[in-house]
């Protein structure tokens, strides 16, 4: 008698603090508790350990896979060679006229890329639970990773740091994304100076491409152009490549135009990304407002 | 040995929450692309330790499960209490269940099934109370329930073959024999 009594208080007991617990860590929140940073890190740190001869293996298999298609691909690269070689000095003069010009503007600031530290990271792991697009990369606030950066690889981007421990940090995915974390983007029209603005809203799992809203109505979109990230918001970096058009549709009051995305990026297959820190922006600022002062 | 067998087994939980992470990292080749298969792997090899270790006192596999989900859910999900309530309760369901049931091969691969299933049930049903995902049942029991209850009943069969033997015999060591 005594003893079931004990027993569903105790049940009780764990129900009311699980509902808890739940109801605790479904708020956002971008800094973990103490004890989750622990396991991250402690779980993190066994993962990259179990992972060495797992990867070691898969790199065998992938090496004889890649074997067989070597001739053709050095053909093709040693084209792309050539075309490299005059693109690297194409750049080399632009990179130097576009210096010279922000001398006469005195315009120091700029939005582009290069001026971004990165953080070269491995994923360890992926989220068990598919519901949760997020993987595990092998840095963390140690090496300079903070929430909200940007995560890209070289084929665009593929989301952002969500939570970050000492030595290990969770990137969310771009097709895990929602209203609460947009992307302002930009669509890059070939046949003209001006760009489309509208923002990246979600991700539609039946057809599995990122939803892309435009700010206003807009005949110029079109199948096949490029996406990249604006740089508004201020969470991103301008220019990262997102992805590409594959469909559009007025929405559903024929106010904006919508466009269905594919990432640039193969999001199933993640192995090295890179970690985008914009820290170095206020730094510049300070000294700029030190000088100026 | 006799006060090892516990902290062995918890290093193999261990070692299946991992792999669990890293498997679903890797993009198997046999795989359908909008398949979801959702490794149980920690959660089968307890249900394991529930029929073939646990004695009718001990609490071991419910001890273990409450801290391998514990990890599972602050490593791979976001929300903290989910797999925590469908693998814990899940494993007491078969605990009373293998009062009156023996523990042979077909018996331990039935309570695979329905365990893996009874959890993979539970947890969608509890994220999409949470408004984690909106996927519907028809779109779920395709792309999700079968694969993963296939997928994690072929793992089964290999934990089954590589562990039984072992956790029986453990389990008279721990228990048993008097020393």
């Amino acid at each position: 008698m005594f003893d079931k009594k004990r027993r569903l208080f105790i049940i009780m007991i764990s129900l009311i603090i699980i509902v808890g617990l739940i109801g605790f860590t479904l708020r956002d929140r971008a800094n973990l508790t103490m004890v989750e940073d622990f396991v991250h890190d402690s779980v993190g740190w066994v993962q990259e350990i179990v992972n060495k001869p797992i990867a070691f293996t898969t790199g065998i298999v992938n090496n004889i896979k890649e074997v067989r298609n070597v001739y053709r691909e050095n053909q093709v690269l040693k084209s792309n060679l050539e075309e490299l070689r005059q693109l690297k000095y194409s750049n080399q003069e632009l990179t130097q006229e576009l210096e010279e010009l922000q001398e006469i503007l005195d315009k120091t600031e700029s939005d582009f890329l290069q001026n971004f530290d990165t953080i070269q990271a491995s994923v360890t792991a992926r989220s068990k639970d598919q519901w949760f697009k997020q993987v595990t990369i092998n840095k963390g606030t140690q090496d300079g990773v903070q929430p909200n950066m940007a995560v890209i690889t070289g084929s665009g981007m593929i989301g952002k740091v969500q939570t970050s421990s000492p030595f290990t940090s969770t990137v969310l995915l771009l097709n895990g994304f929602d209203r609460s974390n947009r992307i302002s983007v930009n669509v890059d029209l070939s046949d003209s100076d001006n760009d489309i603005s509208g923002f990246i809203v979600g991700y539609d799992e039946e057809r599995e491409l990122l939803v892309l809203e435009m700010n206003e109505s807009n005949s110029d979109v079109e199948e096949g152009q490029v996406v990249f990230s604006s740089g508004l918001g201020g969470m991103f970096p301008k220019g990262l490549e997102i992805g590409e058009i594959k469909e559009v549709q007025a929405d559903r009051y024929e106010l904006t135009t919508m466009a269905y995305v594919k990432p640039s990026a193969d999001l199933n297959d993640l192995n090295h990304v890179i970690v985008i820190d914009r820290a170095v922006i206020p730094v510049d600022a300070e000294q700029e407002g030190e000088e100026s002062s | 040995m006799k006060q090892m067998i516990p902290f062995l087994i918890a290093l193999i939980c261990l070692i299946l929450v991992i792999l669990e992470g890293t498997l679903a990292s890797l993009s198997l080749p046999f795989v359908k692309s909008d398949w979801m298969i959702v490794s149980h792997f920690a959660f089968v090899f307890l249900i394991y330790v529930t029929i073939f270790f646990e004695k009718d006192y001990t609490y071991y596999a419910i001890a273990l499960s409450v801290i391998v989900s514990l990890i599972i859910d602050v490593v791979y999900t976001d929300v903290i209490g989910v797999y925590i309530f469908a693998y814990t309760f899940t494993l007491y369901v078969i605990r009373v269940l293998m009062k009156v049931l023996q523990a042979n091969v077909i018996i331990a691969m039935l309570m695979t099934l329905l365990g893996v299933s009874a959890v993979d049930m539970v947890v969608s049903f509890l994220y999409q109370i949470l408004q984690i995902h909106q996927a519907g049942w028809d779109f779920y029991w395709v792309n999700r329930l079968v694969p993963t209850v296939i997928w994690n009943l072929l793992i089964g069969l290999l934990l089954y073959v590589i562990f039984a033997k072992r956790l029986s015999k453990w389990s008279t060591i721990k228990f048993d024999r008097a020393d």
